[in-house]
């Protein structure tokens, strides 16, 4: 691990979120590389929602983002759609589109708004996520006749279309099955290996000690602790913000605190 | 279609569907310029158009049919699209116009300007207070039902605005200086394309066209909008500034069809609705489609009014409500069981 990375790919400052006039996020501070996973974690209603969406400056906040060193309220929301990419949670769809439609809306930000008119280059890149996605056999499905697993993939596979450095994935892996939770870890991971930034809300604290390179753990809207997932998910820090009991398991020489009981 | 897994497939393209309206418009503007107290043939209308100025075949398609035609063509169309808009905006295949009040509106402020005398029948200030009344009851309902707002809270919200309009016409017919003035009142009302002239056409033609480029041009951001606010966001599109133009276009579409022809409603409704399958439920393809599944719809039934045998003329409006109506509860059945679990 590199302590000192040359260039941060995402720098957050004084960055703060109030909805209602409540803060959700009080401001906090941190920078991270490209090339991670990192997981965000924390107890319902710690702010992870509403900090991720001001990375994506879908919701106003105060203090800054900067993606490689440049304000992302400074540049132009098309050329932030580029940029960063967002899974909201839930995987919504309000229409029974066919799956290849949905994933081609990740080239929208591009210019590709009508996907029967696609170019070559944004039809490989179509095609590239979701073969990393396991999808291409759906292609031609109503995405509402998939199973919930293969509607997360398709998800997935349309934030990755959008080719951007950053990708921010709000519970992607909430009511999978653990083969799709971890198949869905592995094409995050992989994506990371690409060079992206990848920030996943989670709330499975195994899957983020396994997978992430870094974990954030946000409470009551404040940062406590960011580091490695051995740092982060200590069992201090997990009966501190959650008021559990862990129990130490050891797999494959790496030690892991699972949630265990209430104190 | 289904295949061996009994998934459901998709066709991708119909491309037969866009030559197959033109098809269908041309057969059904024939009939629109042919029947009638006198019937003429199609070769007689062709004929018509090249007749010398004075001759009976050509006043009665020139000067009495064609402006019928041409506004049966243009306001079906335009409350089709609009009404294709607006379920793409909220989602929502139950979503139209005239749901939620926007016709009544936009009739109650065409009503309100003639009866207080600043407006007659044919000035320009006559769809432009239909409109303004448009945009303000479709404004009004956005805002009180806010963002994600679900379908109960719309339809309710509709139902006020509705009811509001009505209670302000009723009020105009009430205080209606002379019975001249209330019955003009009531053809607002009732909805019709009878007695119109190329004038009609020219007071609403410039508004149709303008709502029409407006809502076709946000196409691409009903598809994105299929995943839902936030995710549209995430892809640049401004939603703020979508709902906006949607609430523009829909209030030029409708203010100006209003004015010209009285409130007709359900076209906005049903058009979409029987195009949705052929688009595969794009929204974005749904918006062509669906203003000439529009305009077919009103010409047809422009055309049906004046089949139907009856001693007074059946005005168009109301066939359009009494069809209208039962298509809704129909699909209020189909929809039972979405309705009924995610609305909150």
């Amino acid at each position: 691990m590199n302590p000192h990375p040359v260039q941060s790919c995402l720098v957050v400052r004084a960055l703060s979120v109030a909805l209602g006039g409540r803060q959700v996020v009080a401001p906090v501070e941190f920078s991270l590389g490209a090339g991670r996973l990192v997981a965000l974690v924390g107890p319902n209603g710690a702010g992870k929602t509403s900090l991720l969406r001001a990375l994506a400056a879908l919701v106003p906040a105060t203090g800054r983002v900067l993606l490689r060193g440049q304000d992302i309220h400074a540049i132009t929301s098309a050329e932030r759609a580029r940029r960063i990419a967002y899974l909201p949670q839930g995987h919504q769809v309000h229409w029974p589109l066919a799956v290849r439609d949905v994933v081609a809306l990740g080239r929208f930000p591009h210019g590709g708004r009508e996907p029967s008119r696609l170019g070559p280059e944004d039809q490989a890149i179509i095609h590239d996520a979701m073969v990393r996605t396991d999808t291409l056999t759906l292609a031609e499905r109503s995405v509402q006749s998939l199973s919930g697993g293969e509607r997360a993939r398709v998800m997935v596979a349309r934030v990755l279309a959008v080719d951007a450095a950053v990708i921010l994935a709000d519970e992607p892996m909430a009511a999978l099955d653990p083969r799709h939770q971890l198949a869905l870890m592995a094409v995050l991971k992989a994506e990371a290996a690409r060079g992206r930034l990848v920030i996943a809300v989670t709330h499975d604290l195994m899957l983020a000690a396994r997978f992430a390179d870094e974990v954030i753990v946000l409470d009551q809207g404040q940062l406590v602790v960011q580091g490695p997932p051995d740092v982060a998910l200590s069992a201090a820090v997990l009966s501190r913000v959650y008021g559990i009991e862990a129990a130490p398991v050891t797999v494959g020489g790496r030690t892991f605190q699972l949630p265990w009981s209430l104190p | 279609m289904e295949d061996s897994d009994g998934h459901v497939r998709l066709v991708r393209e119909r491309r037969w569907l866009l030559p197959a309206f033109v098809l269908l418009l041309v057969g059904l503007s024939l009939g629109s310029l042919g029947i009638g107290p006198v019937k003429l043939s199609p070769a007689e209308i062709v004929a018509a158009f090249w007749a010398t100025p004075g001759d009976p075949a050509r006043i009665i398609v020139m000067e009495i049919r064609l402006p019928r035609l041409v506004l049966s063509l243009l306001i079906g169309a335009i409350l089709g699209m609009s009404g294709a808009a607006m379920q793409g905006l909220l989602r929502n295949p139950l979503a139209a116009p005239s749901l939620f009040g926007a016709p009544q509106t936009a009739a109650f402020a065409a009503v309100a300007t003639m009866s207080l005398g600043l407006n007659d029948a044919l000035s320009w200030g006559l769809p432009l207070a239909a409109i303004l009344g448009a945009f303000a009851s479709v404004f009004l309902l956005l805002a009180v039902a806010g963002r994600n707002a679900s379908l109960v809270l719309l339809i309710l919200a509709g139902l006020a605005i509705s009811a509001l309009a009505g209670a302000g016409t009723s009020l105009a017919m009430n205080l209606a200086p002379n019975p001249f003035a209330a019955l003009e009142i009531a053809f607002w009302l009732l909805g019709s394309l009878e007695d119109r002239s190329l004038r009609h056409v020219t007071l609403c033609l410039p508004f149709i066209v303008l709502a029409a480029v407006i809502l076709f041009s946000q196409r691409g951001a009903f598809r994105a909008l299929t995943l839902g606010e936030e995710a549209a966001q995430s892809l640049g599109v401004n939603v703020d500034r979508l709902r906006l133009l949607v609430i523009l276009g829909v209030a030029l579409g409708v203010g100006a069809s209003v004015a010209v022809a009285g409130t007709i409603s359900f076209i906005g409704l049903v058009a979409p609705h029987l195009m949705r399958p052929l688009v595969n439920h794009d929204p974005a393809r749904l918006l062509l489609p669906s203003a000439l599944c529009g305009a077919a719809l009103l010409t047809t039934a422009d055309i049906a009014v004046r089949l139907i045998p009856a001693t007074t003329d059946i005005k168009v409006g109301v066939l359009t409500a009494i069809i209208g109506v039962p298509f809704f509860l129909w699909l209020i059945l189909r929809e039972r069981r979405n309705l009924a679990g995610g609305l909150v």
